[in-house]
């Protein structure tokens, strides 16, 4: 069992456009076992500055994981993944890109910019569901995390 | 004087002898005459042998000569002993006499035959008059002899003249059929030139086509001996002709302006071409009158001789041809000048050739373009329905698990419908992004054992294969060169279908085979399954062509059109051949690289 999990709630901040995918990543976190604050941000530009706690994020805490969408407004995910993984503080935040695209430059690109993991979203219920349990067994049970 | 002498003294003693003074001078005188002419006769055939040289018994001549000298001296010395006896003197003359008469006596015996051979007075006549006559018949054979030669040197003279005729002729003959040599020599030359730049230009290609017409142009512009030579090419664009290529000898300039607008200058000429007659001038002033135009541009430009020959492509003239001699007066014979239009009708080809490669190859290009975008398009349509369908089918998901209780049996059901529908369209999506990605990945050529792909394709799908009690035979298969990937993408599937569709009636045997045939590969696939009605086997490689509904059989129908375009990417084929109820057999056909 990881320890963070036993203490205190996992910090996830979950970079997505999409209200209805972030909501219903949220929903299926939900239902889960595990204690956690999830943190929703819309684009890449906004992703950088909570990670910088920059303006109104200047009180949020850092994030123990991050989901991260590659298709955003503003700046996009690889953008904000070049961001995190240049910088020193940041780089050991473990980062899942979920993302729609299952094109392969897409994923070589990734892992080129240090992603930790990369999923595609799956479309059907039952393979989501599946996909966020298989995340949270792996990621939030099974790995061990750098604590902050 | 000796003898006048003698005879006095003869005449003196007498008187005192014996004998009587008559009877001496008897004696005397007989004996004197006989002594003369004895001496006479001699000296006569003397002169005979001396006249006669001719008279071969000289010898026996000279004989007869010394006989008589001594008859005669004998005979003298006969008178002397009478006068003045000495017997023993007398005695010795009349022995030696006797002596020479024998010896003449023989002489006469061994000259007989010689003297009996001397001819007569008559035979000489006779010899004579027969000399005569062969002399007239000489005489007259000679003149027939000479007429004869006359005759025979008139027929010389005659035929000399002849022979000096027919000589004449053969040397004019010989100098035509030396001619007729040449200019056969030349028209060979000029054939294997055209059919050399024939051979090239049937081969060539639209980047060297330039280059080719340029060494087309100067090989025979040099060849026929012309000053200059022009290639017009008809260009749509400006419905007008325009020169291409150029050359000239190098002495002699280019003609300018020659670009500008060639049928206004030469209006006659140009009418002629367009109706596909060579226009030949191999003297600028046998233009008619009415090409008066033409005349004033083509002497202004000191042109004295000139060819045009139309390029035919079809019915339409594509271009011209145009060599001229500014420096000398060129003729060319009608097969040069049909060697030429041939010449032209090989370029024109060849550029009506290229142009219609280059449209090709640029249609191909924008279709393989439009194709890309296609490609392109399905997969972002696929890729962007998916975040849509991903709503649909989370929430309604979400509807169901926490507004159960407030959702009635119908509300459920409609639910159910949003969900299956989300399941299906899942599903084609999926299968639109696997056959855009087909065509959007390039192929990765590697030399493949197919059997020992086809093995582990059926290792893949032994599940299936144990469920329906699927029997699998697979011949040997040779190797050939293809995309790994897409080589088993495309078994996977028609395996797949063989066993999705076999007949329930029977238990499912599938058989695969290929046979080779000299540059291609030809695999089959048979199974005895359903089968496919003869006119959906073309239709059922269409992309989501389905033949059932999705509750008998399960499935987008985008199998078979993946295989097709796997087929197509190789450069091969896919068809099928099939009766319904009895089963099917697809056959793949791939070239052997």
């Amino acid at each position: 069992m990881n320890t963070v999990t036993n203490h205190k709630p996992m910090e996830i901040l979950l970079v997505e456009d999409s209200e209805s995918d972030a909501l219903l990543i949220s929903k299926t976190f939900s239902r889960t076992q595990m204690k956690f604050n999830l943190t929703v941000i819309k684009d890449g530009v906004e992703a950088v500055s909570f990670l910088h706690k920059e303006g109104q994020y200047d009180k949020m805490p850092r994030p123990d994981i991050i989901f991260l969408d590659l298709h955003l407004p503003k700046k996009d995910g690889f953008g904000v993944l070049a961001e995190i993984k240049s910088e020193p503080n940041l780089r050991n935040i473990p980062v899942i890109i979920l993302t729609s695209s299952n094109s392969q430059e897409d994923v070589k690109e990734c892992y080129q910019n240090n992603a930790n993991c990369y999923l595609t979203k799956p479309t059907t219920k039952e393979d989501f569901c599946h996909a966020v349990k298989v995340i949270e067994d792996f990621w939030l049970n099974i790995a061990k995390l750098p604590l902050n | 004087m000796i003898f006048l002498k003698s005879f006095t003294l003869i005449t003196l003693f007498t008187t005192d002898q014996l004998w009587g003074q008559n009877l001496t001078w008897l004696h005397g005188t007989s004996s004197i005459a006989i002594a003369i002419t004895y001496y006479f006769v001699s000296l006569l055939i003397v002169y005979v042998i001396h006249l006669r040289k001719d008279i071969t018994f000289t010898l026996f001549l000279w004989l007869l000569v010394f006989f008589l000298l001594a008859c005669g001296t004998s005979h003298i010395i006969s008178l002397e002993n009478i006068l003045h006896p000495n017997y023993w003197l007398w005695g010795y003359a009349e022995s030696f006499t006797a002596i020479i008469a024998l010896v003449t006596a023989l002489g006469i015996f061994f000259f007989i035959p010689q003297i009996l051979n001397f001819p007569s007075s008559q035979q000489l006549k006779e010899i004579n008059e027969r000399l005569n006559q062969e002399i007239a018949q000489f005489q007259s054979l000679d003149q027939k002899i000479r007429s004869l030669n006359a005759q025979l040197e008139k027929k010389i003279n005659e035929r000399t003249a002849e022979l000096k005729q027919v000589n004449q002729k053969l040397t004019i003959e010989v100098e035509e059929r030396k001619q007729i040599a040449s200019a056969l020599h030349h028209q060979i030359q000029l054939e294997q030139l055209i059919g050399y730049f024939s051979h090239r230009f049937i081969n060539v290609t639209p980047t060297e086509l330039d280059s080719t017409i340029e060494e087309a142009l100067t090989s025979i512009s040099e060849f026929v001996g012309i000053d200059r030579s022009y290639l017009f090419l008809f260009s749509k664009q400006d419905h007008k002709f325009q020169v291409t290529q150029k050359w000239s000898v190098p002495e002699v300039s280019e003609a300018s302006d020659w670009d500008q607008n060639i049928e206004a200058k030469l209006p006659w000429i140009m009418s002629n071409i367009k109706s596909n007659v060579i226009v030949n001038l191999p003297e600028i002033d046998a233009l008619p009158s009415e090409a008066e135009r033409d005349r004033f541009y083509l002497t202004t430009h000191q042109i004295q001789s000139l060819l045009i020959v139309p390029m035919f492509y079809g019915t339409a003239v594509k271009g011209i041809l145009a060599l001229e001699a500014v420096n000398h007066t060129n003729y060319w014979t009608e097969r040069d000048r049909q060697l030429l239009k041939l010449t032209g009708e090989i370029i024109s080809g060849a550029v009506e050739r290229c142009r219609q490669a280059a449209e090709l190859a640029h249609r191909t290009q924008q279709l393989e373009a439009s194709n890309q975008e296609l490609e392109k398009f399905a997969y972002i349509v696929s890729h962007d329905l998916s975040e849509p369908l991903r709503s649909i089918s989370g929430f309604s998901y979400l509807l169901q698990e926490e507004y159960e209780s407030r959702l009635d049996q119908e509300a459920q059901e409609y639910l159910d419908f949003i969900n299956d529908g989300a399941l299906r369209m899942k599903a084609l999506i999926e299968d639109l992004l696997a056959f855009s990605r087909v065509g959007s990945q390039n192929l990765v050529l590697t030399l493949i054992d197919c059997k020992e792909v086809i093995t582990e394709v059926i290792s893949n799908l032994q599940a299936a294969i144990m469920e329906n009690n699927v029997q699998i035979e697979c011949e040997t298969l040779p190797k050939i060169v293809a995309d790994r990937t897409k080589f088993a993408q495309l078994w996977q599937n028609l395996i797949a279908n063989a066993i999705k569709f076999h007949n329930s009636e029977s238990t499912p045997q599938i058989h695969i085979s290929a046979t080779q045939e000299s540059q291609k590969l030809i695999f089959a696939i048979s199974d005895n399954g359903i089968g496919i009605a003869p006119q959906y086997t073309k239709e059922i490689f269409s992309v989501f062509r389905k033949l059932h509904n999705p509750q008998q059989y399960p499935g987008t129908g985008i199998g078979l059109a993946i295989c097709r375009r796997i087929a197509e990417l190789h450069g091969g084929k896919i068809w099928v051949e099939s009766t319904v109820g009895q089963g099917s057999t697809f056959y793949i056909l791939f070239p052997m690289h």
